[in-house]
């Protein structure tokens, strides 16, 4: 896509259609948007600080989209935070003349959420240091620009790991923990955000702040899961545990709804350190497990294997075979199948990843196998996030949407644990009614090199995220390009709630505009 | 794809059968294993940075930086979920760069203000290769520039190759055609066919220069050629002397040239000999930074070579730092943090068999 370079002042149009969701009329929130104001007198008081900004044009297109690839902008000048002073310096200033500012990590959002339009472009990436490992507390205190992978490369040599992390090599710390983030360990730790400690904090109006659960609590539980609403995240201290090489097992499942009922059973009764549902089509849905030590895993096949309704690959391969071969018609969903089956599985079980029948660097694994198997130009991830009661019907119903737009596709359901009654969820995908288990259920198109208009693509998340209306649930991704559906989802009682809290923290409405507000 | 093909040879000089940056994603897996990533920080400078930059319309000079500060350790070749030729692209941008300025300015790419350009030049004109006059079947070593004032080291690696009885060295090792290819000179195509033609007959070429044994598999894809280290530890009396206790070094070009066949190579070896080797999470070889043209005593460096070594060295503290290639044997013999540490030449630990 070639974007122009657009002169300072020119006022684009907004980059949500105002008809673009159907039956939910976009609601600007922000005053107005930035027209070049004040550029020149904000660039000096950087220029004054010694905070070197670039408004090279190359340098700016390397940002002009995000992992979702279907929002595109420019920032006016792209700055490299090096520093919690760095970043201070520019949200005061940004604050003083009102300018946007975009905080961005390694830019795996799917709805633009990382995409500036005009303004400021805050690359936190260059903040990627350890800073320092606590053995005796197990924690970590790093920067939190930093991918998840570079900081298990960190902790690996003192045989420690992080708790969890999405399953994304190049997800950073800062921007996981500010949306939540989910693992396939999640039914134990809850999301990513929850193995937080403590943080440092660049305000709106750009105070440092060291803040915690118990040291301003108010500000650690807004910016977590906020949305890089309340602040820039420039450190954080987190739980670490000692690294294990998991032994990991399937059951393969035909129905949907069995394979769901079987998971939340598992989840609920943590029976497994890592649980989640990864379906190849929707008649063949793999539930995984796994394990971090033997015990758990001889505990688990005493308990709860012969319980489960799923079939080992081997049973599941011949029923299969018998469906097909009844079906001659569904060959070519056969073969998909197959060659899905020959492809994808080798992946998980490379030989340099396995000793001893269990994987060494699961995140590794897991991560190269969804880069190379679901990655593309086009990340394309609408979700829901209900109660236990509710995920069925949202997973079922989400799947028929599914099936009406893509010929292939994947859901990947996983239940996350709760703190309840932590304010840190009211901006979220934790679904205000869920309580212990709040559950997730991603679906993803496999676009392979087919080209899908953006209208195609976005009428297909449209059509997901109405399910989350009407069941009145939440989702992951509802920020940017989808941001119409916050009021829908959250109602306006929270969202009120939380503008109000912005607009006190943030005057200008300057941190991460068009992500939420 | 930008290619190579104005050299006008028949040679094949890159991979264009494999994508090329206009298939980048932009996911940044290729920056994880990045030296210069590593130790700059600056996403600008990186694969991902520079393919990103060319797919949304930047111009080749607007990138010569970042082509420029590129260690070609090869990294980013094995983990890119897109299968681009990473490598092979960033030589072929040298190269493009290089025509491109002489065309427009009648010098070559950067002329003497580019270092390493100017360092190849100087190197590929005080340099006359000797003919490979040793008929043999027998394998044949070529050593590379780094080992010109270690003969000790090439008649004991010569030995050990030989079973005692010392291997052949070439008098033509391809030196030139790696400080060309490394700087963006284009290769004279009658040169590379006296170079292969040296080769010819031999059961087996044992190179130390990772580069070229990546060039040399694209140029004569049915050759038996591998890499020195390799060579080394094919052998048990060497394997054998591998500690628990000891890092191994990796020579990261000739790695990931290797593909996967090197990854499961290197992780039994790491298993059985309990060693720590600078392979990361991803296992891919970390580079030291350091090559012929691009080592301690060469000049414009983007990578920050004390940083990289710190990252490889991280929590590690082995007994003994042992190579497999001659530049990062000056690596870790200048970096300080190591000073306690005996670093040693992978041939070296089997000396005392012979």
């Amino acid at each position: 896509m070639n974007i122009p370079d657009i002169p300072i002042g020119t006022l684009l149009p907004d980059h949500v259609d105002p008809d673009s969701l159907v039956n939910l009329p976009r609601r600007q929130t922000l005053a107005s948007r930035w027209r070049g104001d004040s550029w020149s007198d904000f660039k000096d008081d950087l220029g004054r600080a010694g905070v070197a900004l670039s408004e090279n044009l190359t340098d700016r297109r390397r940002f002009e989209t995000d992992a979702g690839g279907v929002a595109f902008g420019l920032p006016q000048a792209l700055v490299r935070g090096t520093s919690a002073e760095t970043v201070s310096t520019v949200l005061k200033a940004a604050q003083r003349h009102r300018v946007p500012v975009t905080a961005r990590g390694g830019g795996l959002t799917t709805e633009g959420e990382s995409v500036a339009y005009g303004g400021v472009l805050l690359d936190m990436s260059a903040m990627s240091r350890v800073v320092h490992v606590d053995t005796a507390q197990m924690t970590v205190r790093t920067e939190a620009g930093i991918f998840w992978h570079h900081l298990a490369e960190a902790l690996r040599p003192y045989g420690l790991d992080y708790l969890s992390a999405p399953l994304n090599l190049t997800s950073s710390v800062g921007g996981t923990i500010g949306v939540g983030g989910i693992d396939i360990n999640s039914p134990k730790f809850g999301c990513s955000a929850d193995q937080v400690v403590a943080m440092q904090v660049v305000t709106p109006k750009g105070k440092i702040v060291e803040c915690s659960e118990t040291v301003h609590r108010e500000l650690f539980e807004r910016v977590l899961l906020g949305y890089g609403q309340f602040g820039v995240i420039t450190e954080a201290t987190l739980m670490i545990r000692p690294y294990t090489p998991i032994s990991m097992h399937y059951f393969y499942y035909g129905s949907l709804e069995t394979a769901i009922e079987d998971m939340q059973k598992l989840v609920v009764a943590d029976a497994a350190d890592y649980c989640a549902i990864l379906t190849i089509i929707d008649k063949a849905i793999n539930l995984l497990v796994a394990f971090d030590t033997d015990d758990r895993e001889q505990a688990f096949f005493a308990n709860w294997a012969p319980a489960l309704k799923g079939s080992s690959e081997l049973v599941f391969g011949m029923k299969t075979a018998a469906h097909y071969a009844l079906r001659p018609w569904r060959l070519k969903e056969a073969l998909f199948l197959l060659n899905r089956r020959l492809e994808l599985f080798p992946d998980f079980y490379l030989p340099e990843y396995m000793k001893d029948g269990k994987i060494l660097d699961r995140s590794v694994v897991f991560s190269r196998a969804v880069w190379k198997h679901w990655g593309g130009k086009q990340m394309v991830i609408p979700d829901l996030a209900t109660n236990a009661e509710k995920f069925t019907e949202a997973v079922v119903r989400g799947n028929k949407v599914c099936r009406k737009y893509f010929p292939y596709y994947t859901l990947y359901c996983v239940g996350i644990k709760i703190r309840n009654g932590l304010d840190r969820y009211e901006l979220s995908s934790i679904p205000p009614d869920a309580n212990d288990f709040a559950y997730g259920c991603e679906f993803e198109p496999m676009l392979f090199d087919k080209i899908y208009s953006r209208d195609t693509l976005q009428s297909f998340k449209n059509e997901i995220y109405d399910i989350g209306v009407d069941m009145k649930t939440s989702y992951y991704r509802f920020g940017g390009v989808m941001k119409g559906y916050i009021r829908a989802a959250l109602g306006d009682a929270v969202v009120d709630k939380h503008l109000a809290l912005k607009r006190a923290a943030d005057p200008a409405m300057i941190l991460n505009p068009d992500v939420i507000f | 794809m930008i290619t190579a093909s104005t050299t006008e040879s028949k040679l094949q000089l890159g991979a264009p059968s494999r994508p090329g940056y206009e298939a980048c994603t932009g996911c940044r897996v290729c920056v994880l294993p990045c030296p210069v990533w590593i130790t700059t920080r600056d996403n600008a400078l990186t694969l991902q940075g520079r393919a990103i930059s060319l797919k949304n319309g930047a111009a080749l000079t607007e990138v010569a930086a970042s082509v420029d500060a590129c260690v070609l350790c090869g990294a980013c070749e094995p983990v890119c979920p897109e299968g681009i030729d990473t490598v092979g692209m960033t030589l072929d941008l040298r190269l493009a760069l290089h025509q491109d300025l002489e065309e427009s300015t009648g010098r070559g790419y950067g002329g003497p203000a580019n270092p390493l350009v100017a360092r190849a030049r100087s190197l590929i004109d005080a340099w006359t290769p000797a003919s490979n006059n040793h008929h043999s079947a027998k394998p044949l070593l070529l050593v590379g520039p780094g080992y010109d004032d270690r003969t000790d080291l090439i008649d004991l690696i010569a030995c050990l190759l030989g079973n005692g009885e010392p291997i052949s060295v070439a008098g033509d090792d391809g030196r030139d055609l790696s400080w060309a290819r490394e700087a963006g000179i284009p290769l004279q195509p009658k040169r590379v066919e006296t170079f292969l033609g040296g080769l010819n007959g031999r059961s087996e070429v044992v190179l130390a220069d990772g580069l070229l044994l990546r060039e040399l598999k694209i140029w004569r894809p049915k050759i038996s050629a591998v890499s020195l280290g390799e060579a080394l530890l094919r052998r048990k009396d060497v394997r054998s002397r591998l500690r628990s206790t000891d890092l191994l070094i990796i020579e990261s070009r000739a790695y990931h040239a290797g593909g996967r066949r090197c990854t499961r190579f290197y992780t039994k070896l790491r298993e059985s000999s309990g060693c720590e080797t600078n392979l990361d999470l991803q296992r891919t070889a970390m580079a030291t930074g350091w090559t012929a043209l691009n080592g301690p005593t060469a000049k414009g460096s983007t990578l920050n070579q004390n940083d990289q070594l710190t990252w490889i060295m991280r929590q590690s503290k082995p007994q003994r730092i042992v190579v497999e290639s001659i530049a990062d044997l000056q690596a870790f013999e200048n970096f300080e943090e190591a000073a306690e540490i005996e670093v040693l030449h992978l041939a070296q630990i089997g000396e005392t068999s012979q």
